[in-house]
């Protein structure tokens, strides 16, 4: 037998097919024939009795898969997630989607910040014409008065920044480390949240008592 | 394909089957789907009976042929004029090219290199897996349409249907290698 023409058959596609096509038709004919020489041979009630030993030992889909499987079933499954999204992202407020208790802790210590012009004064951000640090207090302060979480991460972000920045220490920066505890808190990062309020409640200053009052509900928290 | 002459084995291979392709092409309930593989094999065995299909005539593989009787019945079923009068006497008709072409069949002249590789395809597509079963059988004995076979395989479409026949022509291909390697 010569191998490299054997192989040379192999390689082509077209060659492959057409005996693979053959060795069907082959195979296939004298099955068929066998097969309908067989069914010759029998008669109808034998036939029929065939039929009927065939269904049998083929499992029956069980009550479960069928309602599984149904259409029906489908479309309650689509239309409670469809509920589900809608309650989580849009009509169920940002503290009231975070299950936690640090939402409520939030809402109940939170207000809005006011920069008053004593407080731009000397203030060094606000000398080189930029924003001063109490708007930027302020902003920060109406970003976490809103649902979104995006706000939220941004209002961390402003705070952070003015801790960083703000070299020359003012009187405004309790403030600054008030409402970043309390974004914080509002994000869930107790941690950070517990760090902050520590330092207004080490100042004695403003919001010192609030911030003493607020610990202890976290550590109250579990 | 399952070769064994059997009857028996040919019905319960063929039920299965064919029940989730009517039910998948006409939506029909399991017992409806039911009634039509019954009815399809009955008419298949009166064909025979009565001269109307014989090995000779029979353009395709007995299992299409079983399957296309189903789904004439189902037909009929689906738009309320399933008698059984007029399902008997219906014509055998293929969607595709059923007919397999003569230049498909190797001519046994003395290419003796030819005539092994024959006689190992043979026993190859004899033993062969689900789905290269199905997918080979219905493309190369049957001549169906891919998307015809993407129904009955319980494929998602034509595409996967010629997906799925590359990887079992290269599956085919390794093990004829294996074959004559090994003599």
């Amino acid at each position: 037998m010569n191998k490299s023409k054997i192989n040379n058959i192999l390689n082509s596609d077209n060659e492959l097919e057409s005996l693979l096509s053959s060795a069907m038709h082959n195979v296939g004919r004298a099955y068929d024939r066998s097969l309908i020489e067989k069914m010759k041979a029998i008669d109808e009630d034998d036939f029929r009795a065939e039929l009927i030993k065939s269904k049998i030992g083929i499992p029956k889909v069980p009550i479960w898969k069928r309602i599984v499987r149904s259409n029906f079933a489908r479309a309650a499954a689509a239309c409670i997630v469809c509920v589900l999204l809608i309650w989580g992202i849009g009509f169920v407020p940002f503290a009231e989607t975070n299950s936690s208790g640090y939402a409520s802790m939030f809402n109940k210590y939170y207000t809005e910040y006011n920069a008053t012009p004593f407080d731009a004064k000397n203030d060094r951000l606000n000398i080189n014409g930029e924003k001063s640090t109490a708007q930027l207090i302020q902003d920060a302060s109406e970003l976490l008065s809103q649902k979104s979480r995006r706000n939220t991460k941004r209002s961390i972000e402003i705070l952070e920044w003015l801790l960083d920045n703000n070299w020359r220490k003012t009187s405004l920066d309790p403030e600054i480390h008030w409402y970043l505890g309390l974004a914080y808190l509002k994000d869930g990062q107790k941690a950070k949240a517990k760090t902050q309020l520590e330092i207004v409640r080490a100042t004695g200053k403003m919001h010192a008592d609030e911030a003493a009052s607020l610990l202890k509900e976290i550590g109250a928290y579990k | 394909m399952n070769i064994n002459d059997n009857i028996d084995v040919f019905l319960r291979s063929q039920r299965s089957k064919t029940i989730g392709f009517l039910q998948k092409r006409y939506r029909l309930s399991t017992e409806d789907a039911e009634d039509c593989f019954q009815e399809g094999s009955v008419a298949v065995w009166r064909n025979i009976h009565e001269g109307r299909l014989t090995a000779d005539n029979l353009t395709c593989s007995l299992s299409t042929y079983l399957i296309q009787c189903c789904c004439n019945h189902a037909s009929h079923m689906i738009r309320g004029r399933g008698r059984d009068s007029e399902f008997e006497s219906l014509e055998y008709k293929m969607t595709g090219d059923g007919e397999v072409s003569d230049t498909a069949v190797v001519d046994d002249s003395d290419d003796g290199e030819r005539e092994a590789l024959l006689r190992a395809m043979e026993e190859v597509v004899q033993n062969m897996t689900s789905p290269c079963r199905e997918i080979l059988w219905y493309t190369y004995y049957d001549k169906l349409p891919q998307t015809e076979i993407a129904q009955m395989c319980g494929l998602k479409n034509a595409d996967t249907v010629s997906s799925q026949k590359v990887r079992c022509m290269k599956k085919l291909k390794e093990r004829m290698y294996s074959i004559f390697n090994a003599h």
